[in-house]
């Protein structure tokens, strides 16, 4: 166990807002969190009582506590997700995912299951780009089990053919469900296969149906004996709990497990700055009205400071995350040329930052119009910045955030679980949310001139099948 | 969430969790002097506060020509109001970040506020506006109709939204329960902003208003907030239908042809309505069958044991004049027949023998185990206590939640799934190729 307890004041989560998005935005906006597995960005200032440690065998530990009901969130977090697989291998990270609830020799499936299902707990578990994340969440008596169940779970899986062929089908039908039978499914399968087209971020994590056909009973323990251990683990407990029971608790279960070897990393090819924006016009029989949606690949995150991050946040609250931002403003209540409006900055937890443009026109508007007005309120905010007023609105909206997400432990630590797997401090979440209160209309415009720079871009215009 | 589950739960803006211990707080009724009944839980641990409330409306009161315009009306209510145009409304609403609101579900007209404490009173003033002298305004109202028509023509081509409609357009022919309320293309045309102003004035009443409230907010202030937010709303005698409807009898299954990679079933029977035995018994068919817990019979036989789907869910609903049990899943398909076909083992298998005790304590233990997660944070704790309002609960309802499951036997679950699941009273619809 390591000894250095930090103790941080945590802040919560922006909370991605699609409130006012309609169908189509919605449906995009929810498949990008779907296919690409948005992780929530850090941000926005409050306090919460938080403790993090690290085991002897590398595993580290957060806990927040949050009083106010008899509730705990158990969840481990493995530093493993989509972008980790190799070519051919596509969906290996959420096939086994799926795998990791079908028992061990100590605790078979149905033991698993029922001891949860007796207390009434909630489980489940998503896959990301960047990781695999596994909570349950229950009575906070409960805890000393889940951390028994988990741990075991971490190195004692037991898996058979049979096993592996049943979770394929079900996989597979996941990927028709989420992919091939939704319009923005699809499009967005091709459209950051068209973003990335080096870097495996290019790639579905649900898996590109020909490799998720051909993944092995072997891949599966491959793919689990390299990445499946304390040293590659976060644990997350949230709620009812006192740091040092949990921390007794940690050192029972999970503080015996060994590490079978070194987590591998993974050899990911860079993406080449893009010479050119591209575009994907496509038509599907399945919508009924057009809608534009455009990506910018900001880069890689790595040097991406609090303040680059926080001015990249308050870029997209004023551009259009809700009705008094420009784009709502300008061309849904003003011109009347759009329905639903939406701008999503996707956070620095991920190895390349992504901003988000959505827009819907009303009917009778060509989609091609409302883009060119898109582009010309984009590049206004390039030429001349921001107004002190809707810096300060801005700036007030995530100050109440951060007095609202009070409301929302489970979400701040997700929060922090990715924070920490993406491999920064804690305390880049108290330092993103300082640096918003101090950001100035010059920061804004930096940010977007930095962000809407076309030639690294990738617009999909999805039509109605003509 | 399948569209049926948007229909029938309540407010869209809340997150549902689903499990017992009970709450380690305490539902406190608190009456105004103008007699306005709200359900409070008191907590001062951060400046926040949520409401959410809701009246007897929805399609309830829509008119022949007219369908569509009660949705209309949840959109248009924050266009504008009182003293200030629908930019002032929301540029104040925004400032303040505050969340005014409102939306209809089945049978209510619904809405909600949610504030910091220091904008509380503001925030309640903007409510009132709302309620007591909304505008809507012509611009708005054309914005919010295209929208509506788009919605529409989506719905058309959207497989889940073709499989929802058939469903509740079979079950319900004629009848108000058959549409789902968002109004025809014709009668979208028509309207005016005169008839949503009617439907207000026909929806606008406390008589059966029902309000939740969890936050930062003591008793006293709360009468006063109820007062000032809804002591202007009429206080007339209801005129909306409440006598039971049947569904259509069956068995009927309707195919609906539709080209995509799967298959969407959407199946369905009525259910007991109400807080009695019965009504609890047929609940605990449905979570034996198709609820949460990983032993469920659907779950078992369509996910676990064969792959055929990814989920599947089947649940009870109950409206003021009918109650149903209503599931969904999706398969590839090539596999649809074989799907279907262990679809009507498991409802034919249970009808006849009913649970075993086992599986009866089990999903007992399961359900109160559960109930204690939906009271996690104050928007979750609200909607759950708005859901126990609206089924004409009084607040000892979460001391004897437990027992009420608790009292359900093996006969009664056999019972409820003979009378409830026999052919005669199945409606399936397949939407695929």
């Amino acid at each position: 166990m390591n000894a250095d307890i930090n103790l941080y004041k945590l802040k919560g989560p922006a909370q991605v807002s699609f409130m006012n998005i309609r169908h189509y935005i919605r449906r995009t906006a929810l498949t990008i969190m779907a296919l690409t597995a948005l992780s929530i960005e850090a941000a926005f200032g409050f306090s919460l009582p938080v403790t993090r440690f690290t085991l002897d065998n590398g595993m580290e530990v957060i806990v927040i506590e949050d009083h106010r009901s008899p509730l705990v969130l158990h969840a481990v977090t493995y530093k493993v997700g989509g972008a980790d697989e190799e070519a051919g291998k596509t969906g290996l990270a959420h096939f086994f995912e799926h795998l990791m609830f079908k028992g061990t020799k100590k605790y078979p499936k149905d033991s698993f299951d029922l001891l949860l299902d007796e207390n009434g707990a909630e489980r489940n578990a998503f896959t990301t780009l960047e990781t695999t994340f596994y909570y349950e969440r229950s009575h906070v008596n409960m805890l000393e089990q889940l951390m028994d169940l988990d741990a075991d779970r971490m190195l004692n899986l037991v898996l058979t053919p049979e096993v592996l062929e049943t979770e394929r089908k079900v996989v597979q039908e996941e990927r028709r469900l989420r992919t091939e039978s939704d319009p923005y499914g699809s499009a967005f399968e091709k459209v950051n296969a068209t973003l990335f087209k080096f870097h495996p971020y290019g790639r579905p994590v649900v898996g590109l149906a020909e490799d998720v056909a051909k993944l092995t009973l072997d891949d599966a323990i491959s793919f689990y004996r390299a990445h499946y251990m304390p040293a590659n683990a976060i644990l997350l407990v949230v709620g009812d709990v006192q740091p040092e029971n949990v921390r007794r608790m940690a050192q029972k279960y999970y503080g015996p497990l060994q590490n079978p070897g070194k987590p591998p990393g993974s050899k990911r090819s860079p993406e080449p700055v893009r010479a050119n924006a591209e575009r994907l016009e496509l038509e599907d029989a399945r919508v009924s009205s057009p809608a534009i949606s455009r990506i910018y690949n900001m880069g890689l995150n790595a040097g991406t400071t609090a303040r680059e991050a926080a001015a990249y946040q308050v870029l997209a609250s004023i551009m259009g995350s809700n009705s008094q931002s420009r784009l709502y403003k300008q061309l849904i209540t003003g011109d009347q040329l759009a329905t639903s409006v939406n701008t999503t900055y996707r956070g620095s937890t991920d190895e390349y930052g992504l901003f988000y443009v959505f827009g819907a026109p009303r009917s009778g508007v060509d989609v091609g119009k409302l883009e060119a007005r898109i582009d010309a309120i984009l590049q206004d905010v390039k030429d001349n910045g921001v107004t002190p007023e809707e810096l300060q609105d801005a700036i007030n909206t995530a100050a109440a955030k951060d007095i609202y997400a009070r409301d929302s432990a489970v979400s701040l630590g997700v929060t922090a679980a990715d924070v920490r797997a993406s491999g920064r401090s804690l305390s880049y979440i108290d330092d993103v949310s300082t640096a918003i209160s101090k950001l100035t209309p010059q920061d804004i415009q930096a940010a977007a001139q930095k962000v809407f720079d076309t030639t690294q871009s990738v617009t999909l215009i999805l039509r109605p099948k003509s | 969430m399948p569209n049926y589950l948007v229909r029938l739960t309540t407010a869209l803006f809340l997150v549902m969790f689903a499990t017992t211990r009970v709450m380690a707080f305490e539902v406190q009724e608190v009456v105004s002097a103008k007699g306005i009944k709200a359900w409070l839980v008191e907590s001062h641990d951060i400046p926040i506060l949520s409401l959410i409330f809701s009246m007897p409306g929805g399609r309830n009161f829509e008119q022949p020509g007219k369908e569509g315009a009660h949705a209309l009306l949840a959109d248009m209510l924050d266009e504008g109001a009182g003293p200030y145009s629908s930019e002032q409304f929301k540029a104040i609403r925004t400032r303040m970040t505050s969340r005014v609101g409102f939306y209809t579900n089945g049978d209510y007209t619904s809405g909600y506020l949610s504030t910091l404490s220091k904008n509380r009173d503001a925030t309640a003033s903007l409510l009132q506006q709302a309620l007591e002298s909304p505008h809507f305004e012509e611009k708005s109202f054309e914005r919010f109709r295209d929208q509506a028509l788009q919605d529409l023509a989506q719905g058309k081509v959207d497989q889940t939204t073709i499989a929802d409609d058939t469903w509740f357009a079979t079950a319900f022919p004629g009848h108000i329960y058959g549409r789902d309320g968002k109004g025809t293309e014709s009668s979208l045309k028509a309207l005016t902003t005169d008839d949503l102003r009617a439907v207000w004035k026909a929806t606008a009443n406390r008589r059966e208003l029902r309000v939740a409230v969890v936050g930062d907010i003591t008793p006293a202030e709360l009468r006063d907030l109820l007062d000032r937010s809804f002591g202007g709303l009429p206080d007339k005698p209801l005129n909306i239908a409440t006598q039971p409807v049947e569904m259509a009898k069956g068995p009927i299954e309707k195919r609906v042809a539709y080209s995509g990679p799967q298959t969407i079933v959407y199946f369905g029977n009525p259910g007991f309505p109400g807080e009695s035995n019965e009504a609890w018994s047929s609940n605990i068919l449905a979570e034996i069958l198709g609820g949460q817990a990983s032993f469920a019979r659907l779950t078992q036989a369509l996910r676990e044991k064969s792959g055929l789907t990814y989920s599947v869910g089947f649940g009870q609903y109950s409206w003021r004049q009918a109650t149903v049990q209503l599931g969904t899943f999706s398969t590839a398909t090539a596999t649809t027949e074989q799907a279907l076909q262990k679809l009507k083992q498991e409802l034919a298998d249970i009808a006849k023998t009913g649970p075993s005790a086992e599986e009866l304590r089990k999903i007992k233990s399961y359900m109160n185990g559960s109930y204690a997660l939906r009271f996690s944070d104050n928007d979750s704790i609200a909607s759950e206590l708005l859901s126990v309002l609206q089924r004409g609960n009084e607040a000892g309802y979460f001391r004897d939640r437990a027992n009420r499951i608790n009292a359900v036997t093996v006969d009664d679950v056999r019972s409820a799934a003979a009378k409830l699941l026999k052919p005669e009273n199945q409606i399936i619809v397949v939407v695929g190729q």
